[in-house]
């Protein structure tokens, strides 16, 4: 699927308009039971029981981040993938439990009652599962040596361009496997790993960015089966571009925390991103349902 | 033999004699394979041979709408009969199972997909009566070489080792309506059984069936034609056989009065639109060959081929659901209607089914992907379920039966779920032991078994203990394992050669067969030429 992107700074500008605007929002409401219950105003003449709340809120963001990365990064363990360790993973192993059961985007997809996902169904089953082994030691392969090598080099807070995150890595051959292993799944392993470098790229998350930036139609895609058709998020939306604006977000976070003299943890970066992406998402969700739903195509 | 027919089926005035002779056969202690029309009293022979017999029956059936047809009507006889099959919902099939020991049931109906599960095995082993006989129904689904044939019944000869190995020698009786002379030479090998002993009935060739057959330039010629002599006939219940679902929804919505019917319809809907059938509520029936055996109806008037099967003993199948009581249904007319290019395109199909030599080898490495000789392989039942062979995918639905038969895999048994999803009430040190070594993701009998050291047939053996003894709570339905024993590191050379060589002589005996059939198209006496080409009496 090929996209039109709109200019980088058009979007940044339509990102930094709404920021605010959702931000506060965010913690206005109290539906999720990561926002605050009750209207905080995040500015500095917010009082100090206020900004606990928020700073309370916050907290949970990050324990919520760091159970989802503790829950299966040891899984993801180098030695698991040597063929020449006594404890290496068995191909199946991989296949159908670490990524089917414990990757959120894989077990969603595989339990999805969606006619549009039986496709993914069929090409998960029928792959051998020595080629989904592969295709994921070489992401961790591939990952591992990125924070190595430039992990500690990248500053954050200093990209303007795309080409600045050093992800080539991530364009090379066999690093994803069609049909089984597309950009959505192989960011959750990233992410899982390293939320310091790496967003990851989820439904919510996508349909977070489509709001932020105004309804931009480079985050979506129009799905069509059956003679229906549907508005759905746009799954194939290039990895380094999202990274780069979750990047700005990520900015504007920490910018707006340090205000209120806050501190973010640098190793979850990426995950404050998903966290606040989440909730735009949910501010629109029936919205979001409606888009996805499946309507009868006009003859 | 009379007396048990008056007792139990007091409304069956006599048996054939055919029956007789099949019955004789089995009570002289003979494994046997009878050859007999639909509707010609199969199932009379096994469940009378059942009565005489000392111990249960089980009965090894592709048809599950049917067992349970043929269950209720022996239990309002009074004759104790359960069904397993993999239509009942999974909860229900551990109730019949766990129950089976307390119950002396005459027969048991078996789906063959339940024969390597380990519960229904547990079950049998619990079970203190004898196992005297084991039918195959429909046995023509054995043979590569026929045109039905089911990986599943690859499963039932391992299935009579295992009850021998328990203690039972049941004698075999296989029966078919139609098996022409290379799979029935098959058979007769697997089974021991002695050429004496294969009974055929003289009437295969039946004298109701009116054969048409029609040359048409072009598929879409064969609407109007299908119009024409449903009209010109005056038909009243019709069944046009096609072999794609889409075609059979499409065909439907083009004709009044009429309904479509295949695999993916939910067992509800099948039965739905079989009851409308059966009841003239539906006059025209398209229909993939999933509308087959075991259906019956007495007064279909008109079986017709809107698309070609792929020989003569496929056709006379399909043609033997039609005019199946003679009295309310004097005679059947039947259309057959081709075209040198549908001959073309099965033929390609044919071929295209033809094991290769890549397949294989990736094949066996998807059982065996670190050529490890001894190696337990846990295939999830899934991926047997998805590959095979259909839209691109490797066929490893009907390669395992050819590995096991080349003795390259062993298939050690069938389980529901992995560990990790196992619930006990109770839980028992050994399986406190088996859990406590699945750190992490590990959540396999063959990594339990490498960390504890107790083997995996130890493990799945204690697991049906217990849950004969009711404390297990939970076994996932859903998640099916098929525990394969790697035999070999890869495929021996010459082995290869052997299952490539097979492969290609099936495809030839089969494209000789569509070869016949297409010979059939011109013929001028058809029953005859049929007959001769079935290897069965023509009268």
């Amino acid at each position: 699927m090929m996209c039109e992107y709109k200019e980088i700074k058009d979007l940044k500008k339509s990102i930094e308009e709404r920021f605010s605007e959702y931000w506060y929002k965010i913690f206005d409401i109290s539906k999720a039971n990561f926002v605050l219950p009750n209207g905080i105003k995040v500015s500095k003449k917010n009082t100090n029981e206020n900004l606990k709340k928020l700073e309370k809120e916050i907290r949970n963001w990050e324990e919520s981040i760091e159970k989802y990365r503790d829950g299966v990064k040891d899984y993801f363990k180098l030695d698991y993938f040597d063929e020449d360790s006594e404890d290496c993973y068995e191909y199946s192993e991989v296949k159908e439990e670490l990524l089917a059961k414990n990757l959120w985007t894989v077990s969603s997809a595989l339990h999805s009652w969606d006619p549009a996902l039986e496709k993914y169904k069929e090409t998960f089953w029928a792959t051998p599962p020595k080629d989904i082994f592969v295709t994921v030691h070489n992401i961790l392969v591939g990952a591992y040596d990125y924070m190595l090598n430039e992990g500690a080099n990248i500053k954050f807070n200093r990209i303007n361009k795309i080409e600045q995150l050093n992800y080539d890595f991530l364009y090379e051959e066999d690093m994803l496997l069609t049909g089984v292993i597309g950009l959505g799944i192989r960011s959750e392993i990233l992410h899982r790993l390293y939320p310091s470098h790496f967003p990851i790229m989820t439904r919510k998350s996508i349909w977070g960015m489509y709001y932020i930036t105004g309804r931009e139609s480079e985050f979506v895609a129009d799905e069509y089966f059956d003679g229906k058709f549907r508005t759905e998020h746009n799954w194939n939306y290039d990895y380094g571009r999202f990274t780069f604006y979750n990047n700005f977000i990520g900015n504007l976070i920490t910018q707006t925390l340090l205000e209120n003299n806050m501190d973010l943890n640098p190793q979850l970066r990426f995950g404050y991103v998903n966290e606040f992406l989440s909730c735009i998402n949910e501010m629109h969700k029936d919205e979001v349902e409606e888009l996805n739903r499946w309507k009868l195509m006009e003859v | 033999m009379d007396k048990m027919l008056k007792m139990h089926f007091s409304d069956i005035e006599d048996l054939y004699d055919y029956q007789k002779n099949v019955l004789d056969s089995i009570l002289e202690g003979n494994n046997s394979l009878a050859i007999i029309p639909t509707g010609g009293g199969k199932s009379l022979i096994y469940q009378l041979g059942a009565m005489m017999l000392e111990g249960t029956t089980i009965v090894i059936s592709p048809l599950k709408a049917l067992m349970q047809e043929q269950v209720d009507d022996l239990n309002s006889r009074g004759i104790e009969a359960i069904a397993i099959n993999s239509d009942m919902d999974f909860q229900t099939q551990r109730k019949v199972l766990k129950d089976l020991g307390g119950k002396k049931p005459k027969l048991i109906y078996v789906s063959p997909e339940r024969l390597n599960n380990y519960y229904f095995r547990s079950a049998l082993s619990y079970m203190e009566r004898k196992i005297p006989l084991v039918v195959i129904d429909e046995a023509h689904c054995i043979s590569q070489w026929g045109f039905d044939f089911r990986p599943d019944y690859s499963k039932i000869k391992p299935f009579i080792n295992f009850l021998e190995g328990i203690g039972h020698n049941p004698i075999t009786l296989a029966l078919t309506a139609t098996l022409s002379s290379q799979p029935r030479k098959g058979i007769i090998q697997e089974f021991n059984i002695d050429k004496k002993n294969m009974l055929i009935e003289d009437n295969v060739i039946r004298d109701n069936l009116v054969l048409e057959f029609k040359k048409v330039e072009k598929d879409e010629a064969k609407i109007g034609e299908i119009r024409e002599f449903i009209d010109s006939k005056d038909l009243k219940k019709v069944l046009v056989y096609t072999y794609s679902r889409p075609k059979c929804e499409e065909l439907a919505s083009q004709f009044d009065n009429s309904d479509f019917f295949h695999a993916r319809l939910s067992p509800d809907g099948k039965l739905n639109v079989y009851k409308r059938f059966k009841n003239g509520d539906i006059r025209v029936l398209f229909a993939t060959t999933a509308f087959g055996m075991g259906m019956n109806i007495p007064d279909i008037d008109g079986v017709i081929h809107y698309q070609i099967p792929e020989s003569i003993e496929e056709y006379y199948q399909h043609v033997g659901r039609g005019g199946r009581d003679k009295e309310i249904c004097p005679l059947c007319h039947c259309l057959f209607l081709w075209s040198d290019k549908n001959f073309d395109v099965k033929r390609q199909r044919i071929e295209s089914r033809t094991l290769k030599e890549e397949e294989l080898i990736e094949g066996f490495q998807w059982i065996n992907p670190r050529n490890r000789k001894g190696f337990v392989k846990e295939l999830n039942s899934e991926e047997l379920w998805r590959n095979d062979g259909s839209k691109g995918t490797i066929n490893l639905r009907l390669m395992v039966p050819v590995f096991e038969k080349y003795k390259l895999i062993e298939i050690v048994g069938e389980i529901n779920g992995k560990p990790k999803s196992i619930t006990f009430k109770n839980p028992t040190k050994l399986w406190n032991k088996v859990l406590s070594s699945l750190s992490g993701i590990r959540n396999s009998y063959t990594y339990a078994e490498k960390k504890t050291g107790i083997k995996i047939q130890e493990i799945i053996n204690h697991l049906y203990e217990e849950e004969f003894k009711g404390n297990i709570d939970k076994i996932p339905a859903m998640e099916k394992l098929i525990m394969i024993k790697v035999n070999s590191d890869v495929i021996p050379e010459e082995v290869k050669e052997a299952i490539l060589k097979e492969s290609k002589e099936i495809e030839k005996h089969k494209i000789s067969m569509l070869g016949m059939l297409k010979e059939l198209c011109t013929e001028e006496n058809k029953e005859k030429f049929i007959a001769e080409r079935l290897g069965v009496p023509y009268q």
